[in-house]
């Protein structure tokens, strides 16, 4: 029961609050989710398409892993565009490289202006997660722009 | 610098091999180096694969499986996805070094342009990694497969 508002959470648009983590000094959205709330599926994938509005630079993500720490078990967040421009990164990943301490991972960027990203989240092994993921579009100073985003897939 | 040496070593490295796995005629083998510098713990790369028909049959799924060949170190793990039309998957070698690969994951959207990539969580230090990948009808016969290895795209190392 538990995963069903925060599914309906993140297909809405979610909210906007400030992350406790120094490098994100605006407002970002957020949602909290469960990956894998039967514990049994390893390979479990969410992914969700975004699409950031004119004037965007870049699409920024991160990830909190609320869930106690499991030895071998990490959370980690792809940031992911089909259409970068010449000498810019397609993808981007960052891990929650330590749960339970309610600090964020590093932020992943990928810098392919306005357009469609695909954001997903991943894990190393089986085992429930339950994890916050913001999200923003980003100006080249770094306001927020415009965005939509909608969920493609949810394990 | 890191990221040329690594690029020629990727491409230099990977190669067509048939090897003994059942249900396939050939399989292909990508071997490369994540974050050869050591010093990017968020080091991902990104490369396409074609699958078509080359008359053993239209393609079902694309199959994958990772191997990272490197010492374990604690909290690092070598993962590779498959994203194609809105679907993905993901698999981790949880076993780091012990010459056994992760557990094999497919997305399964036809033929056409399937995106692999390969990442780590996030502790500095290279990784030696192999991919197998082989583009399978519904009946898991092997079909028409480009990678990198054949010349398709390679679109980030890192």
């Amino acid at each position: 029961m538990k995963n069903i508002p925060l599914k309906t959470a993140f297909l809405a648009a979610s909210i906007s609050v400030a992350l406790g983590y120094s490098g994100l000094t605006a407002a970002y959205y957020s949602a909290e989710v469960v990956l894998d709330p039967a514990g049994n599926n390893a390979n479990a994938t969410d992914l969700a398409v975004v699409t950031c509005a004119n004037g965007t630079d870049h699409f920024s993500a991160a990830v909190n892993d609320l869930s106690s720490p499991v030895s071998g078990l990490l959370v980690s967040l792809h940031i992911f565009t089909q259409n970068a421009p010449a000498g810019v990164n397609y993808m981007a990943t960052v891990t929650d490289g330590v749960s339970g301490d309610g600090g964020w991972s590093d932020i992943a960027s990928v810098y392919a202006g306005p357009g469609t990203y695909y954001l997903s989240v991943v894990k190393t092994n089986a085992g429930f997660r339950d994890i916050t993921v913001g999200w923003d579009c980003r100006d080249a100073n770094n306001n927020s722009t415009g965005i939509s985003i909608n969920v493609l897939q949810f394990q | 610098m890191n990221s040329t040496i690594s690029k020629k070593g990727l491409i230099t490295a990977l190669m067509l091999a048939a090897v003994g796995y059942a249900g396939h005629a050939l399989a292909h083998t990508a071997a490369a180096t994540l974050d050869p510098g050591g010093n990017n713990p968020n080091a991902t790369d990104l490369v396409q694969v074609t699958c078509y028909d080359d008359g053993d049959g239209p393609t079902d799924h694309l199959y994958v499986q990772i191997q990272d060949n490197s010492p374990p170190v604690p909290g690092l793990f070598v993962s590779v996805q498959i994203f194609k039309d809105g679907k993905m998957a993901n698999t981790t070698d949880t076993s780091p070094g012990d010459a056994s690969a992760s557990n094999p994951i497919s997305v399964g959207t036809g033929n056409g342009l399937y995106w692999l990539s390969v990442s780590k969580t996030n502790v500095a230090g290279p990784r030696n990694f192999s991919v197998t990948y082989h583009c399978q009808t519904s009946n898991d016969v092997h079909t028409g497969t480009c990678g990198p290895g054949e010349g398709c795209g390679i679109l980030q190392v890192q």
